[in-house]
C-alpha cells in the first residue's frame, strides 16, 4: 500500500471569506473565553473527574466481579460485559485522554497529571501524547502531516491519492473498528511509512518495544490472568474481556470517526497553513471537527468527544466545561459565518460510513490539480 | 477491625499489581474508601483551635500510616484549595489524644497559612508526609538548655520543652522568645503554666514593636544572652525562626565559637517575590545542576541555549509535551500575561519566561 504522500496545489486560505482583521478579533474572542474558563477552574472540576474515576473502578470491579458470577449465570456474565465495557471506555476518553491533555495539571494531583498518566489500553502513553497531544492537534486534518487524517489505512480525504486496494477500505474499516486499540497502539510506529521505506526500522526499534512491553501487559491481564483466576472456567471470562475491549474498541472508533470525518469536514494542505496565525489555527479547528448532539451521559461517555469543536479548541481546558462553552462557540460561529458543524449520532456516523465508501472510489472531478 | 497494614502489603505484591495495570491497586482502594486507600498519610481536621488571632492550631486524626514522630520534627502538610493541592512544612507542636498537632501562623500573601486561619473546618481531610527533620533533643541530655525563637519559631521550641518536662528533666531551661507584641506570643499561657509547674524552666518573652515596662525588647543581641544569665559553654542551645534571627543567632555563636553546640531550623517565611519583567533571572535546571540566565526567553529556549534537550512538541502552547515541575520561583505565560504562583506546580516551557529566579525539574 502507499504511503499518503500527495503534492497539492491549492492556493485558498484558511476562513476564506474573512479578512485578516477578522481571523485575528475572533482569534481574541476565542482567547478571551477560554482565560475566562481557566480562571473559573476550581473545586468542583476535581470533584468531577474524581467522581468520574470512582465510577470507573467501581464499574471495573463490579463488571470483573460478574463476570466470574457469569459463569454460572448468563445474564450476570452480559451485565459484567457491558459494565466491565462501560469501565474501559470511560477510563480512556473522560478519563485518560482527558488527563493526558493536562487538564488537570493545574491541580498538581500527582493522580491527574498529564506527562505520566497512563490508561488502559494497548497505546503506551508517551506514544498517545506524541501523535494525539502534537501531532494531532498542532496539524489537525493537515493532509501528510496529522496522521490521523486515515491512520495510514484508509482513504479519508479527496486529496490522497486513490489506489485499487482502497476498494476494500470498507473492509479495512471494519477491523479497524473492532480491533481499534491495536490500531491505535501502533500508531505512532507509522507502519505504512515503515514498509514503503521512507522510516527505518532502527528509527522505531525503541518505540516498538514500549509498545510490546505495554501490550505484553494488557494481555497478560486481561486474557491470561484474570482467565486464570477462575481455573477450569477460565473460557467465559476470557470471551467475556474480549468482548469488553471489542465493545469499547468499537465506541471509541464510532465517536472519534464522527469528530473529523462527516462530510462536511474540511481538510487541508501544508502551503495554505504555512505561517499561520492563531486565529487561523483556530479556524482550521472549527473547519476540522464536527460534533455530536446528546445528553449529559453521552457526553461523559463520550470524554466530551460529542463537543470535539470544543475540544480542538481548547484541548488543556477540563472537557465537562465544553458544555458551557459550547454555546457561545456557536455564536462566534454564526457571527463570523464559520459552519458548526453538528449531528445526531446515526446522522453524523451515516455520513462518515458514506464518506468511506465514497473514497473507496476513485474522486472523479472532485480531486485538486495534482502536480507531480 | 481490619488490619489495613496487610491490606497494604496485599495491594503491593506484583499479582495486585497485574491485576489494576496500568494504574495502582491502591488507587482502586482509594475510590471505595478514601480514608484508607491511595498511598498518602491522610488525616482529618478533628479540632481546630485559635491560639492567638493570627495562629491556629489544628488536631489532625491520621489513618493507619502514620508511624509517629520524635519531638521537634516536621510533616510536610498537603492541602486542596479551590481544586488546587499546595504542600508546606510545619512542625509537629504537639500530640493530642494521640493525634499530631501543628500550629499555623499567617502571614500575608501566604496561600496555605491564611486557608489555615480562615477557611479550615473540622472534618476536612489534608495529607501528610512522614515526621522528618532532626531539631530533636539529643541522645544524652546535657546540664542546660537555651531555647531562643521567633514568632511561629516556638512550635518545635514547644515540642521539646514538653519532652523535657515530661522526662522530669532537672537541668536548666532557658527559653528566649521574640515576638512583636506580646499579643503574637503562641502558647503564651501554656509556656506559663509550665514554667510555673517547673521552676527549673523559666519563659523570657522579648517583644520587638511594644515595649512594655520590665520585659526585654528590641531584636536579639549579647545583651539579651547576658540579661538571662546565658553561659554557651555549657548549653545545648536551639534557635528556630525567621532567618534575620537565625542569621544572628549563629553568627554569634560562630563568633563565640560554640557553633558545635547550636542547633538551628530556619522558617522560611515564604517571600512572595514581587514580579518583575526584569531581564535575566537567573534559572537552575535542577536534575542536570545547570545555572544559566533567561534574557526574556522561554524557559524551553533558555534551556536549548544552556545545551539541554528537553522534549517538546509544538512551541506555542498546544500540544503539552514540554511541561515539566517548576520547584520555585514565579513565571510569565507569554500567551496571557498571567504570573503564576511560586511554588511547586507544572508549567508549559514553551510558553514560559522567567519573572523571578526559578528551579526547574529539568
Amino acid at each position: 500500500m502507499t504511503s499518503m504522500k500527495i503534492n497539492v496545489n491549492r492556493t485558498n486560505t484558511i476562513g476564506r471569506h474573512l479578512s485578516k482583521a477578522q481571523v485575528d478579533e475572533l482569534g481574541r474572542e476565542l482567547d478571551a473565553l477560554r482565560e475566562r474558563i481557566r480562571a473559573d477552574l476550581g473545586e468542583k472540576d476535581v470533584a468531577h473527574i474524581k467522581k468520574i474515576i470512582r465510577l470507573q473502578r467501581r464499574l471495573e470491579i463490579g463488571g470483573r466481579a460478574a463476570i466470574y458470577a457469569g459463569i454460572l449465570n448468563p445474564l450476570a456474565w452480559v451485565g459484567g460485559v457491558a459494565a466491565l465495557g462501560a469501565a474501559k471506555i470511560l477510563d480512556n476518553m473522560e478519563i485518560g485522554h482527558n488527563i493526558m491533555h493536562g487538564q488537570y495539571d493545574w491541580t498538581n494531583d500527582p493522580e491527574l497529571r498529564g506527562k505520566t498518566f497512563e490508561w488502559d489500553t494497548i497505546s503506551p502513553g508517551d506514544q498517545w501524547r506524541h501523535s494525539h497531544n502534537y501531532m494531532h492537534h498542532t496539524y489537525t486534518n493537515i493532509v501528510n502531516k496529522d496522521r490521523d487524517v486515515g491512520y495510514g489505512i484508509l482513504r479519508m480525504a479527496d486529496e490522497q491519492p486513490w489506489y485499487p486496494g482502497a476498494l476494500f477500505q470498507p473492509i479495512y474499516a471494519f477491523f479497524l473498528m473492532v480491533f481499534f486499540e491495536w490500531g491505535v497502539g501502533l500508531h505512532d510506529l507509522e507502519t505504512d511509512r515503515l514498509m514503503s521505506g521512507e522510516r527505518k526500522w532502527k528509527d522505531i526499534k525503541p518505540l516498538a518495544e514500549a509498545v510490546a512491553k505495554k501490550a505484553t501487559r494488557q494481555v497478560l491481564k486481561d486474557y491470561v490472568m484474570f482467565p486464570l483466576l477462575a481455573g477450569p472456567f477460565f473460557l467465559p471470562v476470557l470471551l467475556a474481556n474480549i468482548a469488553a475491549n471489542i465493545i469499547r474498541n468499537i465506541w471509541t472508533f464510532t465517536i472519534i470517526f464522527c469528530g473529523h470525518f462527516t462530510e462536511e469536514v474540511e481538510t487541508f494542505s501544508e502551503e495554505e497553513t504555512a505561517n499561520e496565525t492563531r486565529g487561523e489555527w483556530y479556524v482550521r479547528q472549527m473547519l476540522g471537527s464536527s460534533n455530536i448532539k446528546g445528553g449529559k451521559w453521552f457526553h461523559i461517555m463520550s470524554g466530551h468527544l460529542s463537543h470535539q469543536i470544543e475540544h480542538h479548541l481548547f484541548p488543556d481546558i477540563p472537557a465537562q466545561r465544553y458544555s458551557e462553552m459550547g454555546p457561545e462557540v456557536e455564536k462566534l460561529c454564526a457571527k463570523y459565518g464559520i459552519p458548526y458543524n453538528t449531528g445526531t449520532l446515526s446522522g453524523q456516523f451515516a455520513t462518515v460510513v458514506k464518506r468511506i465508501f465514497r473514497l473507496s472510489l476513485p474522486s472523479f472531478g472532485k480531486q485538486e490539480a495534482v502536480t507531480a | 477491625m481490619l488490619n489495613f497494614n496487610l491490606i497494604d502489603r496485599a495491594l503491593a505484591s506484583p499479582l495486585a499489581r497485574i491485576l489494576s495495570w496500568p494504574h495502582s491497586p491502591e488507587s482502586y482502594l482509594e475510590f471505595l474508601a478514601p480514608q484508607v486507600g491511595g498511598r498518602a498519610i491522610k488525616a482529618t481536621v478533628k479540632t481546630v483551635r485559635q491560639e492567638t488571632s493570627r495562629a491556629v492550631t489544628l488536631v489532625l486524626e491520621p489513618n493507619h500510616r502514620w508511624s509517629g514522630h520524635v519531638a521537634g520534627q516536621y510533616v510536610s502538610l498537603t492541602v486542596s484549595i479551590n481544586g488546587r493541592r499546595h504542600s508546606r512544612c510545619f512542625t509537629v507542636s504537639g500530640v493530642e489524644d494521640g493525634c499530631p498537632t501543628v500550629t499555623i501562623q499567617s502571614h500575608d500573601g501566604g496561600v496555605v497559612s491564611s486557608w489555615a486561619n480562615e477557611s479550615v473546618w473540622a472534618g476536612d481531610v489534608v495529607e501528610i508526609s512522614a515526621a522528618a527533620g532532626d531539631f530533636v533533643l539529643p541522645a544524652v541530655l546535657p546540664q542546660r538548655f537555651l531555647f531562643i525563637a521567633g514568632g511561629s519559631g516556638i512550635t518545635p521550641i514547644r515540642a521539646l520543652v514538653d519532652t523535657l518536662t515530661t522526662q522530669a528533666y532537672t537541668g536548666r531551661v532557658d527559653i528566649l522568645y521574640y515576638v512583636p507584641a506580646k499579643a503574637d506570643a503562641i502558647f503564651l499561657s501554656h509556656l506559663r503554666a509550665v514554667t510555673s509547674v517547673c521552676t527549673n524552666v523559666q519563659l523570657h518573652l522579648v517583644t520587638t514593636r511594644e515595649h512594655e515596662a520590665g520585659n526585654l525588647k528590641g531584636h536579639f543581641t549579647a545583651d539579651h544572652l547576658d540579661a538571662i544569665g546565658a553561659d554557651l559553654a555549657s548549653t545545648a542551645a536551639y534557635v528556630c525562626g525567621p532567618a534575620g534571627l537565625i542569621e544572628a543567632v549563629e553568627g554569634y555563636w560562630n563568633e563565640a565559637g560554640h557553633a558545635s553546640r547550636l542547633t538551628l531550623e530556619r522558617f522560611q517565611t515564604v517571600q512572595v517575590p514581587v514580579a518583575t519583567d526584569a531581564e535575566g533571572q537567573p534559572v537552575l535546571f535542577a536534575d542536570s545542576g545547570v545555572t544559566t540566565t533567561a534574557p526574556g526567553r522561554t524557559l524551553l529556549e533558555t534551556a536549548e541555549g544552556a545545551g539541554l534537550n528537553p522534549l517538546h512538541g509544538c512551541r506555542q502552547g498546544i500540544c503539552r509535551t514540554c511541561t515539566c515541575r517548576k520547584l520555585s520561583g514565579q513565571v510569565r505565560d507569554i500567551r496571557t500575561g498571567e504570573i503564576s504562583g511560586d511554588g511547586e506546580e507544572t508549567i508549559a516551557i514553551c510558553v514560559s519566561v522567567p519573572v523571578t529566579p526559578v528551579t526547574i525539574a529539568l
